[in-house]
């Protein structure tokens, strides 16, 4: 089953193009990156697909809903979100943090607030004495770590990352990988971003290369490296590019 | 309960509770600066103005008058020290070489006109140009010699009297038309003197409004550009929350916390008045009516402000736009001190009640003078305004504006 489908995404910003036809398939309990340089479009698109911004052209459906539809409000509880460079609210303790998150998502119903409160505990693998510091003395992993369990905390169908591991250390970057395998195999369904080709090829079961607002192939990492010639996803990113010059896309 | 205001944004109502009570130096720019620092104004204003030192000097050229000078230098010293000035009164009988705030001339000849029961003596009272004291010392002066000329005014009329042989009341000679005044409402029934007070202080309520202004506009630009500036925003907006949702809590939160401020601050005006030495009387009831007012009047600038906010760059930008509004509603509370707002031409009248401000100002005007009728619709057309203001605000809330921050 799908859970994202995007096909031709268009999008410009104060008259510049930033999509020129964005597409890809997400597929129920599949980890989905999107790889590309900076500035490609791949948050841009993340965007798109979470109604966050309006789409010039093409079409979405996220878990079977065009977010731009009036039904958008009822999909958005089953949906977790990290943004690249997400903030957190300094003033507030990173258990308010998380107990503000888990009250919106368990719609104010406390007990199951509670419930999420506690996996969000688990997930953030802060200890109660952290927790109730306030956020603002944070270091940035600890902070990533915290917005990573709201974003999971209620157990999403659906968990959208933009540049997951991005500035974390080694042993920060590992546990969120191995979180991320674990709860595919338990049948979430990942959305996410990198300009980390080593990171790709790791993680997803199906890659699209972005580059230059479009999408140039959409396959699994043995796929492209195969269609590529390439012993790496770095090197078949860089060929992909190459390749570009004909402007057509890679079925592969 | 006011629609709208469901569980969700009760959540966000306790979030920005939380977050915005910790904002040390935002609460204590609005709330504390306010209250401590209009009374403090007011005390140093009063200790400056008392700590001023005046010198008169009362020339004489009649020497018939010293008696009369003699009394009339300890007389200013004493009126002076009761307007909360310090003085010196020296008694000369030329210019003296010393410079002097203010100069009493009695010229030759003085004593012997008010001697005489229709003579009249003059006296010359000269200030120090450009100086503030001397003139609150001259006005002082002229006020004492004034009611001095007065008794001997009964004196005269006493003295006639007894020569003519005639039973004159002084006071009905000198009087013959005695003014009384009295106060009505604005039905035409007898107001008492303490409602006239009331109706007065009023002003200084409509005129503290203005300070409720300014907390809201800082609590919602913080609320909501604050949000994109700390990059939280976009999470918020992926959760399951709308954008209606979303500002109500936000409002909510602003306003509890610009309730706040606006106590501070009016407990502030208040006290700086009190210390100022202006005097003024207020009911229970007119305080409940300015609190509904200060409640209306903080969600409409909310909902003013989340308009400019969700357009705006940063927090700077969002409350530079907003002063906007802070001069809108500082035109209209600073004009409320001294012009009647009901009493202006047709077109004038109609453009101050397009502007939302005014009508908090009208709805304690109006209580004032018991026009409860008034107060009724000025309090529904500004319950209009914040809705159809709510309304706007979340139809026009630009998630891409926010979201898609210039670089």
């Amino acid at each position: 089953m799908i859970v994202v489908e995007a096909r031709g995404l268009v999008k410009s910003l104060k008259g510049k193009p930033i999509l020129k036809g964005v597409s890809l398939e997400v597929s129920r309990g599949s980890i989905h990156v999107m790889a590309g340089p900076n500035g490609a479009g791949k948050t841009t698109t993340i965007r798109i697909i979470l109604g966050l911004i309006r789409r010039d052209g093409g079409e979405v459906k996220v878990l079977s809903v065009d977010p731009e539809s009036g039904e958008w409000d009822s999909v958005r509880r089953r949906i977790g979100y990290l943004p690249e460079d997400a903030g957190v609210y300094d003033r507030l303790t990173g258990l308010e943090n998380l107990w503000f998150n888990a009250l919106l998502f368990a719609d104010g119903d406390e007990r199951l607030a509670k419930d999420y409160l506690a996996r969000g505990v688990e997930i953030s693998g802060l200890s109660m004495d952290q927790l109730s510091k306030r956020a603002g003395s944070y270091s940035k992993g600890m902070k990533r770590r915290l917005l990573l369990a709201s974003a999971l905390m209620h157990s999403p169908e659906l968990v959208i990352m933009d540049e997951p591991t991005s500035g974390l250390d080694v042993i920060a970057a590992y546990r969120i990988k191995s979180l991320i395998r674990e709860m595919a195999e338990e049948g979430t369904s990942f959305l996410l971003t990198t300009h980390d080709m080593l990171e790709a090829e790791q993680l997803a079961d199906r890659v699209s290369f972005i580059m230059n607002g479009a999408t140039i192939a959409e396959a699994s990492p043995r796929e492209l490296m195969e269609s590529y010639n390439s012993e790496n996803l770095e090197e078949a990113f860089v060929k992909a590019v190459e390749a570009l010059g004909a402007g057509d896309r890679q079925e592969v | 309960m006011v629609p709208g205001i469901d569980r969700k944004s009760r959540i966000v109502f306790w979030k920005e509770v939380r977050d915005l009570s910790r904002d040390y130096r935002t609460i204590v720019s609005v709330i504390l600066l306010p209250l401590l620092g209009l009374p403090g104004l007011a005390i140093l204003t009063g200790a400056l103005l008392s700590a001023q030192y005046v010198e008169v000097a009362i020339i004489v050229n009649d020497t018939s008058s010293w008696r009369f000078a003699e009394a009339l230098a300890s007389d200013i010293k004493s009126v002076l020290a009761r307007a909360g000035l310090q003085s010196s009164v020296g008694l000369y009988s030329s210019w003296p070489n010393t410079s002097v705030d203010v100069v009493v001339f009695i010229p030759a000849g003085f004593y012997s006109n008010i001697s005489r029961i229709d003579g009249t003596g003059v006296v010359i009272v000269s200030s120090l140009i450009g100086s503030q004291a001397s003139e609150i010392a001259v006005n002082n002066i002229i006020a004492l010699i004034n009611s001095k000329s007065r008794s001997m005014v009964l004196d005269r009329v006493s003295e006639l009297s007894e020569r003519a042989g005639l039973d004159l009341d002084p006071g009905g000679v000198l009087n013959p038309i005695r003014v009384q005044k009295g106060f009505h409402r604005a039905t035409g029934a007898p107001a008492t003197g303490e409602e006239a007070s009331v109706a007065f202080s009023a002003r200084i309520l409509e005129f503290s409004l203005f300070f409720v202004v300014n907390p809201a506009v800082v609590f919602v630009s913080d609320s909501i550009v604050g949000e994109r500036e700390r990059r939280t925003i976009e999470r918020l907006l992926v959760s399951p929350l709308s954008r209606r949702q979303l500002l109500v809590g936000k409002m909510l939160a602003s306003a509890v916390l610009g309730l706040i401020a606006a106590a501070a601050d009016g407990a502030g005006i208040l006290l700086f008045f009190l210390l100022a030495g202006i005097s003024f009387a207020l009911s229970t009831s007119i305080i409940g009516v300015w609190l509904a007012s200060v409640i209306l009047l903080i969600m409409v600038t909310s909902a003013i402000v989340s308009i400019i906010a969700s357009r705006s760059e940063s927090i700077r930008s969002a409350q530079n736009l907003s002063f906007l509004v802070i001069i809108g509603a500082m035109a209209i509370y600073f004009s409320s001190l001294m012009v009647d707002l009901t009493k202006l031409p047709g077109t004038v009248s109609l453009v101050m009640q397009a502007i939302p401000f005014t009508h908090a100002a009208l709805t304690i005007h109006y209580y004032a003078l018991g026009d409860l009728a008034s107060v009724a619709r000025h309090f529904a057309i500004l319950a209009i305004y914040w809705i159809a203001l709510l309304l706007v605000a979340a139809r026009t809330f630009n998630t891409e504006k926010l979201i898609i921050v210039k670089t």
